[in-house]
């Protein structure tokens, strides 16, 4: 029956389950970007890393095939945890560019054209509201982090050299890198996050919002540099989130720590950084704010 | 009962805004009338489970508003006051949007979205960016996003805010449709007394927090046997010049009836015997009832006057 033949009438129906609610925030904001070009671009440039490292992990695995084009072996890259760690943070630029152009919109638009008491007056809390928003931006981010690193574990782990006990040696050698990888990929996508969602809840324009993002990211590194140039200690460092972000990955990895933080206070700095996004969203994401005496 | 408030008490910080409110609604169409700053949009938000009650409760349709608050919510629609849409979203992805918060399937969700639409008047606009409707449309849009997943109540602030004469017969026929057709119960909050007349049965009247009447209108409403409205046939002057003679006070009021008010001493048969003698026909004749105005007026007259003792 065409639709203009309906009538409205109120009918019964079952829900869905919340799950599926939140992903609603996450279908709308994908078929908003549908027709932004440089967001395609932007994420084509994210998964040519992805192709260079597979190039990489081919070559490594193809010495033959390097040789006969007369380029020296030696040049390559050792497929450990460190090619992985180096992919990863290779994409932490990507990371910050799709997070500046997704995530400062995220929650300023909705409080820019009052939309939260509409959507918070449908059955969901204000707690899904936001996890629905950070779904939108941990999908993304997830499809360029460790979505790709994963692929690249597995295509190089399955690549390697063959030998009898290979499997024996991938166990005791490698298997750490899994869980670094996903696990230092969740950091990244949490911190930035939480910090884009932070600065669009705390302005009506977006493009502020954008503003204070970059300004956060870029002058926290800056400042941290200068400090650590006055004070000729590199344990300033810790005041960038993106110095804490390679502390960690450098121990995730197990590779050597460059950053002068110990990943310990790079833990905790990080976590406190998460507890105080979440704080100020949770007083700032409301359908109505009530300015008392 | 479907809307029971007992010792309803909301406060921020020293201020009350809502005083120990009690009402009962049994359904149909219920009309929140106050002056500003009356707790109005407070009451509103507090059923809505936005704003927590420091004491008292309410319950709508069974469901307690502080417990059940994500049921209640699944079965109230609701229009907010303000401009309120979703950013570079059309009017169909808007509702399906909606439909999808609540819980509908993205297809139910889309199918309800053109239903609602066409509807409300916007079938033809549908796929058109929201931003750009004029304020009538969005009005309707908004009207629109809270029918969608057919709410068992729906709940309107200000729906006929800044609509021109035309918008607002329309949205009001639209009320009055779903009222009376479509199996929702209305709350209705609104600055404009005409609105509420129109729409609904039942008003609660707010001020500074406390409820200063509840009921039917049609109950509340005085009959007073003093002041009578005619309309004859016949000589009107000789009609009139007889009845100031003794004492009535006339004039001529909407749709050429005559206004008359009786003295003290005199009876409604006065009329009769009049109208009798000067051979003119009575085609017409009913007692003046309060308006939901006078209503509203007295109420708060008398609030002032009690608070002011």
């Amino acid at each position: 029956m065409p639709v203009y033949e309906t009538g409205y009438k109120t009918r019964d129906w079952v829900a869905k389950g919340i799950f599926y609610r939140l992903m609603a925030f996450s279908r709308y904001t994908y078929l908003q970007l549908k027709g932004n070009r440089r967001i395609h671009t932007l994420f084509v440039m994210s998964w040519l890393t992805f192709i260079v490292a597979l190039a990489l992990i081919y070559a490594c695995v193809n010495t033959k095939l390097i040789e006969r084009f007369g380029i020296p072996v030696r040049i390559l890259p050792s497929l450990n945890a460190r090619f992985f760690m180096v992919y990863l943070i290779a994409q932490i630029p990507f990371v910050f560019f799709f997070t500046l152009a997704v995530g400062p919109p995220l929650i300023a638009n909705d409080i820019h054209h009052k939309a939260l008491p509409m959507i918070l007056s449908k059955p969901i809390s204000r707690w899904e509201y936001l996890l629905g928003k950070f779904l939108v931006l941990f999908l993304l981010l997830s499809s360029i982090t460790w979505f790709p690193g994963t692929i690249l574990f597995i295509t190089g782990t399955l690549t390697l050299p063959g030998s009898s006990n290979w499997i024996m040696y991938f166990w005791s050698e490698s298997i750490y890198v899994l869980p670094a990888l996903i696990i230092f990929s969740l950091v990244v996508i949490m911190t930035m996050n939480l910090v884009a969602l932070l600065f669009s809840s705390l302005t009506e324009n977006y493009r502020l919002a954008g503003v204070e993002l970059v300004m956060f990211i870029i002058g926290a590194s800056f400042v941290s540099k200068i400090a650590a140039a006055v004070f000729r200690s590199r344990r300033w460092n810790v005041l960038s989130p993106i110095s804490n972000i390679i502390s960690i990955a450098e121990s995730l990895f197990k590779v050597r720590n460059t950053t002068s933080i110990p990943p310990a206070l790079a833990w905790f700095c990080l976590i406190l950084l998460w507890a105080g996004c979440i704080l100020v969203l949770s007083t700032r994401v409301k359908a109505f704010h009530i300015y008392k005496e | 009962m479907f809307l029971e408030l007992k010792n309803l008490t909301v406060r921020f910080g020293s201020h009350v805004i809502l005083d120990r409110l009690d009402c009962c609604m049994s359904g149909g169409a219920l009309g929140l009338l106050g002056p500003n700053g009356a707790g109005k949009s407070t009451l509103l938000r507090t059923l809505l489970g936005f704003i927590k009650p420091v004491s008292g409760t309410a319950s709508i349709s069974g469901l307690d508003i502080i417990r059940d608050s994500r049921a209640i919510r699944s079965i109230i629609g609701y229009m907010p006051e303000h401009e309120s849409y979703i950013h570079e979203l059309s009017a169909v992805r808007l509702l399906r949007f909606m439909g999808e918060l609540c819980g509908l399937s993205t297809r139910d969700a889309m199918e309800r979205a053109h239903e609602v639409l066409f509807y409300v008047g916007l079938g033809e606009e549908r796929y058109r960016n929201v931003e750009t409707f004029s304020l009538g449309m969005q009005q309707k849009v908004k009207l629109a996003q809270a029918l969608v997943h057919g709410p068992k109540l729906l709940i309107l602030d200000e729906p006929t805010n800044a609509l021109d004469p035309d918008g607002r017969r329309e949205m009001i026929s639209l009320i009055r449709d779903i009222i009376k057709n479509r199996g929702s119960h209305v709350i209705l909050c609104s600055h404009i007394l005409k609105d509420v007349e129109e729409c609904c049965e039942d008003v609660l009247v707010l001020n500074n927090g406390r409820c200063i009447m509840a009921g039917n209108i049609d109950k509340l409403r005085h009959v007073d046997e003093r002041v009578c409205h005619l309309r004859i046939k016949g000589n009107v002057d000789r009609f009139m010049s007889e009845l100031s003679e003794r004492g009535c006070v006339c004039s001529m009021g909407e749709k050429e009836s005559i206004r008359v008010v009786l003295p003290s001493k005199e009876r409604t048969e006065l009329l009769f015997e009049l109208a009798q003698k000067n051979d003119v026909q009575l085609r017409h004749f009913y007692f003046k009832r309060d308006s939901l105005e006078d209503l509203f007026l007295n109420a708060l007259e008398e609030s002032e006057k009690s608070g002011s003792s």
